[in-house]
C-alpha cells in the first residue's frame, strides 16, 4: 500500500504538469458557461490536436498512431492534472474511449492509417450507434438489419439516444445480419460514414433543453464488406470488446455532475435563518453524503486500478461506482438547491452560485441514471456477475430472433 | 501508487481468518451471548497465544512490530467472526493512548502485559448526561486522585487496568488507574449486545497517574481507533453479506429461490456497494495511519461513517433477508445487528464523526488557500 507516486509516476506528472502550464492558457481564458455548442465544439477540436501533437490525445494508442503506449496509471496522472484546468467539453469521449480502441483490435492496417489521424487531428469525431427503441437494457433485442449484396451489406433500421450522431464523421455500428439465428448470435459490427446515403440524423431535445443525442435512421444505406469489425454473426463480441473499452475509459473521470468543492463553497457561502448553513447538523449531513461517495469512488478507482496496473482487466464491479455517483448526484444537487431557498430555481449561469452547476445537475442526473446501464440493470450485474445471484429469466435467449420479433 | 495489501499481508489475513474461524466460530460467540461472559478473557488469551494484541506494538514493547496494516487486516478479521474480546478497548484505544502519551516508564510497564494477554486495559471516556468534547469532562484529576463516574466503559468486568479520561488544571488528560484498587466501584450495565459487556465506573479519590503532556491533543487516539474499528465495521458487514447470500440462495419460495428475485438481488447490490465504498475509504484511512499521514484525521472520519453506513445497512438487511427466523435468538443475525449499533456507538455516534470531518474538510481548505 503506498498512496505517493513512485518517481516514475512523480516525474510523468511533473512533465504533465509543464506541458499543460504551457499549453491550457489560451483554452482556460472563456466562458464555457455561456458558450454556444459550436463554439465550444470548435475549441474541443483545436484542443484534441494540441492534445495529440504530445501524444497526450489518446494516450494508450501505440506511438505508431499517435499515442504514447501509456499505462492506465499515466491515463489517470493525466486525468487529475487536466482537471485542473477549465477547458471546453470533451466532445471526443466516445470517439477516443470506444471507437478508437475498437478500430485498433478489428479494423485493418489500411483503414487505421487512414482514419485514425484524422481523429487525433481533431477533425473526425465518431459515434456509438446501438441502442435502438426496442433494444436498451436488452441490447441484443436491436432489430436494424444488415442484408449482404456482393461485397456490400445494406442497412435499414433505426437507432435512438445515439450521443453527439450530429456532429459524428463516422459511427460504430451493430446491426442484425441473420434473423434466424439466436439473438445474440445473428449480430454483426460495421463502422460507416455518417455522411453516406440514407442516413438520416434527428436531434431528440432533453429535458434541461439540450439536445446530445439522437435519432438516426437508416434507409438503404450501403457499408462496403471492408468496413465489418470482427467476423459475420460475431457483432456481440465485438460489441462487448467495444464496451470493456467504455469501462476502462470510464474509470479515469468522474461523471461531473457535482464537484464536491463546488458544493462545499456553496454550503460555507450560505446563511441560514438561525446562522451559517455549515453550522447546522443536517446540512452538515448532507454535505458528507456526497463527500462519502465522491471522495470514496476515488480510492475506489485507485483500487480498480492498481489491479489493472498489475494485468488484471476491470471487472463487473465497476458498475458501483455510476450506480451511486448518479443516485448520490442526484440527492446533492436536491440538497444544494434547497440550501439556496427559493432562489435555488434560478439556473442562469450569471446568477446561480457556481455557474448553476447543481440546477444543471438536478436537471441531468435523472439521465444519467439511465444512459450506460440503468440503476436497475447495474444492480442486476453486481448481484449476478459479482455476488453470483441467479440470473434474471432469459425467455428468448435460445429462441430464433425471428420468433420472438 | 500502489492502492492494494501486499501479497505477504494477503497470505497472512488469509491465515488469521484459518485460524479465527477454526478457534471461534459463532457458536462460542453465542456461548457469550448466552451469558458466559468469562469465555471472552479465554479467547483472549489464547489469541495472545497466537500474537494478535501483539501485531502493531513496537519490538522493544513486546510486540512484533509490524505495522498498522497488518493490525487493519486482523481487525477486518475479528469483524468478520464478531470476535468477542476487548481488542476494541485494550489495543485501539487503551495501548494507542499509552503509546501515545504515556512515558516511557508506563509503556514499559504496562504496554508488554497487554500484548501479552496477561492484562486487559480500557479506555474509560464517556460520562452520563454529557457529550465528552472540547474538555467538557466532569471527572478530575487532582492531587494524584481521580473522581468521577465514567459510563459507559467496555469491558470493565475484565479489564484490570483503566485509561481515563479527566479534566487536569483545565486539560484534557489521560489518567492511568489500577482496576482492583479499592475505591473503584464498578456496576454492570444492561446494553443491546449482550456480547460486548460495559459498566459504570465509579471514582473517588482513586490514585491514578498521569499520562505526560504531548505535542498531540487526546483526540488523537479516537481517529486512530476509528480506522481499526472501520475494519472490523467492514469485516462484520462483508460476513452480513456472503450469509444473507448463502441463505437466499437455499430459501425456496414461490418456487424459486428467493436469490432471484431482484428485490432480493438489488438489495444485497446495494449492500455490496456501500461496503466497497466504506472498504475505498478505509484503505486510504490505513494508509495514513501506517504514514501517519496529515490527511489521518479526514481519511478516519471519512472511513468510520461510511463502516458505520455499510455495517447498518448489511446487518438489517441480513435479518430482513432471513425473515423471521433472522429474528429468533437462536439465528446467527443478531449478533452482527448489535455488535454494528454498538459499534456505530462506540467512538461516539455518526453526528459527531460528520462535524469532525467537516472540521477537517474546512482545516484543509484553509491550508490550501
Amino acid at each position: 500500500m503506498d498512496f505517493n507516486d513512485s518517481p516514475e509516476e512523480a516525474e510523468f506528472r511533473r512533465q504533465v504538469r509543464a506541458w499543460l502550464a504551457e499549453n491550457t492558457s489560451e483554452f482556460s481564458a472563456y466562458d464555457y458557461d455561456t458558450m454556444s455548442d459550436e463554439e465550444e465544439v470548435a475549441l474541443c477540436r483545436r484542443w484534441v490536436a494540441r492534445k495529440a501533437e504530445a501524444g497526450y490525445a489518446a494516450m494508450r494508442l501505440p506511438r505508431a498512431f499517435g499515442g504514447m503506449d501509456a499505462t492506465p496509471m499515466q491515463c489517470v496522472i493525466y486525468a487529475q492534472e487536466e482537471a485542473r484546468y477549465k477547458l471546453p467539453f470533451n466532445y471526443f469521449g466516445i470517439t477516443l474511449g470506444m471507437a478508437v480502441p475498437t478500430l485498433l483490435t478489428f479494423a485493418s492496417e489500411e483503414y487505421k492509417a487512414a482514419l485514425l489521424p484524422r481523429v487525433l487531428s481533431g477533425e473526425h469525431i465518431w459515434c456509438q450507434l446501438f441502442s435502438e427503441p426496442s433494444a436498451g437494457s436488452d441490447l441484443a433485442n436491436l432489430r436494424t438489419r444488415a442484408e449482404k449484396e456482393g461485397e456490400e451489406w445494406v442497412i435499414n433500421g433505426q437507432k435512438v439516444w445515439t450521443t453527439g450522431a450530429h456532429l459524428a464523421d463516422y459511427g460504430i455500428l451493430v446491426a442484425r445480419s441473420n434473423p434466424e439465428l439466436p439473438k445474440h448470435k445473428g449480430l454483426t459490427y460495421f463502422f460507416l460514414d455518417m455522411k453516406s446515403p440514407g442516413v438520416e440524423v434527428r436531434p431528440i431535445t432533453q429535458i434541461d433543453g439540450g439536445a446530445e443525442f439522437n435519432e438516426v435512421y437508416f434507409s438503404d444505406v450501403r457499408i462496403p464488406d471492408s468496413q465489418r469489425l470482427g467476423e459475420v454473426c460475431e457483432g456481440w463480441k465485438v460489441a462487448m470488446t467495444t464496451l470493456m473499452f467504455e469501462r476502462q475509459a470510464a474509470g479515469e473521470q468522474s461523471l461531473g455532475l457535482i464537484d464536491f468543492e463546488d458544493l462545499f463553497r456553496t454550503v460555507l457561502g450560505i446563511d441560514l435563518t438561525d446562522g451559517p448553513a455549515i453550522e447546522d447538523s443536517q446540512v452538515r449531513e448532507k454535505l458528507v453524503d456526497w463527500y462519502l461517495i465522491q471522495e470514496g469512488l476515488k480510492y475506489f478507482g485507485y483500487r480498480q486500478l492498481t489491479a489493472l496496473s498489475a494485468g488484471r482487466p476491470p471487472g463487473p464491479e465497476a458498475s458501483l461506482g455510476k450506480l451511486l455517483e448518479a443516485r448520490g448526484a442526484q440527492a446533492a444537487a436536491g440538497f444544494a438547491t434547497d440550501l439556496m431557498g427559493y432562489e435555488g430555481i434560478i439556473k442562469d449561469p450569471a446568477l446561480a452560485p457556481c455557474g448553476g452547476a447543481h440546477q444543471s445537475a438536478v436537471l441531468q442526473a435523472p439521465g444519467i441514471r439511465i444512459a450506460g446501464g440503468t440503476d436497475e440493470i447495474l444492480r442486476n450485474t453486481l448481484a449476478e456477475k459479482v455476488l453470483g445471484l441467479p440470473p434474471e429469466a432469459r425467455n428468448d435467449k435460445a429462441l430464433p430472433f425471428n420468433q420472438i420479433m | 501508487m500502489n492502492f492494494e495489501f501486499s501479497q505477504e499481508q494477503i497470505l497472512l489475513q488469509e491465515e488469521i481468518r484459518r485460524q479465527i474461524s477454526g478457534a471461534c466460530p459463532l457458536e462460542r460467540v453465542m456461548k457469550v451471548m448466552d451469558g458466559d461472559t468469562t469465555e471472552r478473557l479465554k479467547i483472549w488469551r489464547e489469541f495472545a497465544e497466537l500474537g494478535y494484541q501483539a501485531t502493531a506494538m513496537p519490538e522493544d514493547l513486546g510486540g512484533y512490530g509490524l505495522g498498522y496494516l497488518e493490525l487493519c487486516l486482523l481487525a477486518q478479521e475479528l469483524g468478520r467472526h464478531v470476535v468477542p474480546i476487548p481488542m476494541i478497548s485494550s489495543i485501539y484505544l487503551a495501548s494507542e493512548a499509552l503509546l501515545l502519551h504515556g512515558s516511557e516508564a508506563q509503556k514499559e510497564k504496562y504496554l508488554p502485559l497487554i500484548v501479552s494477554g496477561e492484562r486487559v486495559a480500557s479506555l474509560a471516556w464517556s460520562e452520563p448526561g454529557r457529550r465528552v468534547a472540547n474538555g467538557n469532562i466532569a471527572t478530575r484529576f487532582a492531587d494524584g486522585m481521580l473522581s468521577g463516574e465514567k459510563l459507559p466503559v467496555a469491558d470493565a468486568d475484565i479489564a484490570d487496568l483503566f485509561v481515563v479520561l479527566a479534566q487536569s488544571e483545565g486539560q484534557s488528560r489521560f489518567c492511568l488507574v489500577d482496576g482492583s484498587d479499592s475505591t473503584l466501584a464498578t456496576e454492570h450495565l444492561a446494553v443491546i449486545d449482550e456480547a460486548w459487556p460495559h459498566a459504570r465506573l465509579q471514582m473517588s479519590g482513586t490514585p491514578a497517574e498521569l499520562l505526560p503532556v504531548n505535542e498531540v491533543d487526546v483526540d488523537e487516539v479516537f481517529y486512530r481507533a476509528a480506522v481499526l474499528v472501520a475494519f472490523e465495521q467492514i469485516g462484520g458487514a462483508q460476513a452480513c453479506l456472503r450469509s444473507a447470500i448463502d441463505y437466499a440462495q437455499e430459501r425456496v419460495v414461490f418456487g424459486r429461490s428467493i436469490a432471484s428475485f431482484q428485490a432480493i438481488k438489488h438489495k444485497l447490490a446495494d449492500v455490496y456497494a456501500a461496503t466497497e465504498l466504506a472498504l475505498s475509504h478505509a484503505y486510504y484511512a490505513s494508509w495514513a495511519l501506517q504514514q501517519n499521514d496529515k490527511s489521518l484525521r479526514r481519511a478516519a472520519a471519512g472511513a468510520r461513517i461510511a463502516a458505520t453506513r455499510a455495517y447498518e445497512l448489511a446487518s438489517a438487511e441480513l435479518i430482513q433477508v432471513h425473515g423471521g427466523m433472522g429474528y429468533t435468538w437462536e439465528s446467527h443475525c443478531h449478533l452482527f445487528y448489535k455488535r454494528s449499533r454498538m459499534l456505530a456507538l462506540a467512538l461516539d455516534s455518526e453526528p459527531t464523526w460528520q462535524r469532525r470531518l467537516v472540521e477537517q474538510l474546512c482545516m484543509q481548505k484553509e491550508e490550501a488557500a
